[in-house]
């Protein structure tokens, strides 16, 4: 299979370098990063795409030494933790990442795959309309959230996040899947409106904090509000579909204990409409 | 032309158009899909009087089933798409989301497809949870034991129903172990169902009658105790039981080689003719003729 290669420069941009020191990174706004634009062009008219760094318009060939050929299949190499926007909106295709990323990685895409080999920042897969984004590190806030002022966050798609999340994971989702093995921080789902949420590792404060529906399942307790109501304990067998699904379609790993046991189904907000719910995995 | 000694008439089964569904049903252990499965097929034998025709395809183990438990594939067939989604919506309402444990799933993946679960989750009276995963929609509705699990949408394809062939025997004992093991023979098959009581049709009919009242009526050439009585009787002196094999399946292939497996089961000694139900040809869609699907099998 063709592939773009594209490899971090150590000298680039959006380093601020007084004095030949590197003293910190601009911003770097990558949205052009993206299968879509790339499979269409040739190699010099990607070496010639914009990257803006901070208020300054760049070339993409300022950053990264090229190489491959034009492809929906792009890897890149390097630590892009200050690059924003990266896959934002793809619609097909392939990002292999192996470093960091910065914020909105994916944000609005609306098919094919991201795979970040490290850490992603705030608003990974926001407002994500499909596809997948697999994270081998950790992410911060806002995963698969809506952006300030927008009323729904994630509409399909599945983002999996190996290592440990931030805060407002799935706010105002309205489908798809979000997946976290390790922990993650306050109001995971809150504002959710439909879709689930799998929390294989401690979660914070406020976990499904004025939730519509959807559903957020969680293999430790959680402190719950006092806004929820405990229904009843059983297996919902629903999930023996998600799982296998996860697992089968996207090689997640499910913890084998949750195939067996209880959980604890919670109901709420009901601050809200009270149709969301909560399933606590509890040993049988 | 013979099989084993059994005479093969020269004749066709002559076969319509159908729409087919297949059903996946699972329940925690192998009673309750069976017990599901039976009541679902039940009462489906012809599309004249039952609307719909159905029967077991197979049983399925746990790993062959989506949520890992056991369970049984069921096809559906109507003679028109849209009575399709009316049938399964009253069958899987009524015999499955009723029985204990159990959860209901498509088994037939076509681009065409029928919103039964879609109907159904109206019952969760604003309960019901909708999940999707990749591009299957599942509702979950809250039930008296817990919750009843079914995909959204099913699949619906063109088949065939109608594919037959009767066993003529020299007494009921021999036409039913014939019949019993041409049943058992299909029954290994794919993509076909046997809708009639274990397979097996023992009151085939003729479509006229004498009565006015009625379209069809008991099949008086294949009566064997009338047969010194009407003028058109097709079975011989030594003729004393017919019973029919009726087929539907997902492809005329599928119908054409159960009938040919089926056929070459039911011969055996006792029997003295294989023969198969026609209207001329004029009324089918497919004329399945035995000395085709059974060439190189058949002795001059």
């Amino acid at each position: 299979m063709s592939k773009l290669k594209l490899i971090l420069k150590k000298d680039n941009p959006s380093l601020i370098q007084p004095e030949g020191k590197t003293a910190g990174k601009l911003p770097v706004e990558a949205e052009n990063i993206s299968p879509d634009i790339t499979a269409e062009k040739t190699i010099s008219e990607i070496a010639e795409l914009t990257l803006l760094a901070g208020r300054k318009k760049y070339k993409l060939k300022d950053f990264f030494k090229i190489e491959g050929e034009p492809s929906q299949n792009i890897f890149i190499d390097g630590e892009l933790d200050n690059f924003k926007y990266i896959g934002a909106g793809m619609t097909t295709g392939e990002i292999f990442i192996n470093g960091s990323t910065g914020m909105h990685t994916g944000s609005e895409m609306s098919g094919g795959k991201i795979e970040v080999n490290g850490d992603t920042g705030d608003w990974l897969g926001a407002e994500m309309q499909g596809g997948y984004i697999k994270v081998n590190g950790n992410t911060g806030n806002y995963v698969g959230s809506a952006f300030r002022g927008d009323k729904l966050g994630m509409n399909r798609g599945v983002i999996y996040i190996k290592g440990s999340a931030g805060s407002f994971l799935g706010s105002r989702m309205r489908r798809g899947e979000i997946i976290v093995s390790g922990s993650c921080g306050d109001m995971a789902g809150a504002q959710m409106v439909a879709g689930s949420i799998y929390l294989f590792g401690k979660a914070g404060k406020r976990t499904g904090a004025a939730m519509k529906r959807g559903t957020i399942i969680s293999a430790h307790q959680l402190e719950m509000l006092p806004t929820f109501n405990y229904n009843i304990s059983y297996y919902p067998e629903f999930l023996k579909i998600a799982f296998a699904h996860l697992k089968n379609e996207f090689k997640i790993d499910i913890p084998q204990n949750m195939f067996s046991g209880y959980y604890h189904r919670y109901t709420g907000d009901n601050t809200e409409i009270g149709k969301g719910e909560i399933l606590i995995w509890k040993e049988g | 032309m013979q099989l084993k000694g059994v005479e093969i008439e020269d004749t066709f089964a002559e076969a319509f158009t159908m729409y087919g569904s297949r059903v996946i049903v699972t329940a925690r252990n192998e009673k309750w899909a069976r017990t599901a499965a039976r009541e679902a097929v039940g009462f489906a034998t012809s599309i004249i009087e039952c609307g719909i025709e159905a029967g077991l395809e197979k049983e399925l183990l746990p790993e062959e089933t989506s949520d890992g438990r056991p369970g049984c594939s069921l096809l559906f067939f109507t003679m028109k798409k849209e009575s399709m989604l009316n049938e399964l919506t009253k069958r899987i309402g009524q015999t499955i989301m009723t029985a204990a444990t159990t959860s209901c799933f498509n088994g037939l993946h076509t681009d065409e497809k029928i919103k039964v679960g879609g109907n159904l989750r109206y019952f969760g009276d604003g309960y019901q949870i909708s999940k999707l995963y990749s591009d299957r929609r599942f509702w979950r509705i809250p039930i008296m034991s817990g919750e009843f699990l079914i995909e959204e949408s099913f699949g619906i394809k063109k088949g065939l129903g109608g594919g037959n062939f009767l066993i003529i025997g020299e007494d009921s004992q021999a036409a039913l172990e014939a019949a019993e093991k041409a049943v058992a023979a299909v029954h290994r098959l794919n993509d076909v169902i046997m809708p009639f009581p274990g397979g097996i049709v023992s009151s085939g009919s003729k479509v006229s009658s004498k009565y006015k009242f009625l379209n069809a009526s008991t099949n008086t050439p294949y009566c064997p105790t009338i047969k010194a009585q009407v003028k058109d009787s097709m079975l011989t002196k030594n003729a004393g039981s017919v019973l029919e094999i009726v087929i539907d399946g997902l492809s005329t292939q599928a119908v054409s080689d159960a009938m040919a497996v089926g056929i070459k089961n039911a011969c055996i000694p006792g029997i003295i003719k294989i023969t198969a139900g026609n209207y001329g040809g004029d009324l089918g869609t497919e004329n399945i003729y035995l000395h085709e699907i059974l060439r190189g099998d058949l002795d001059e």
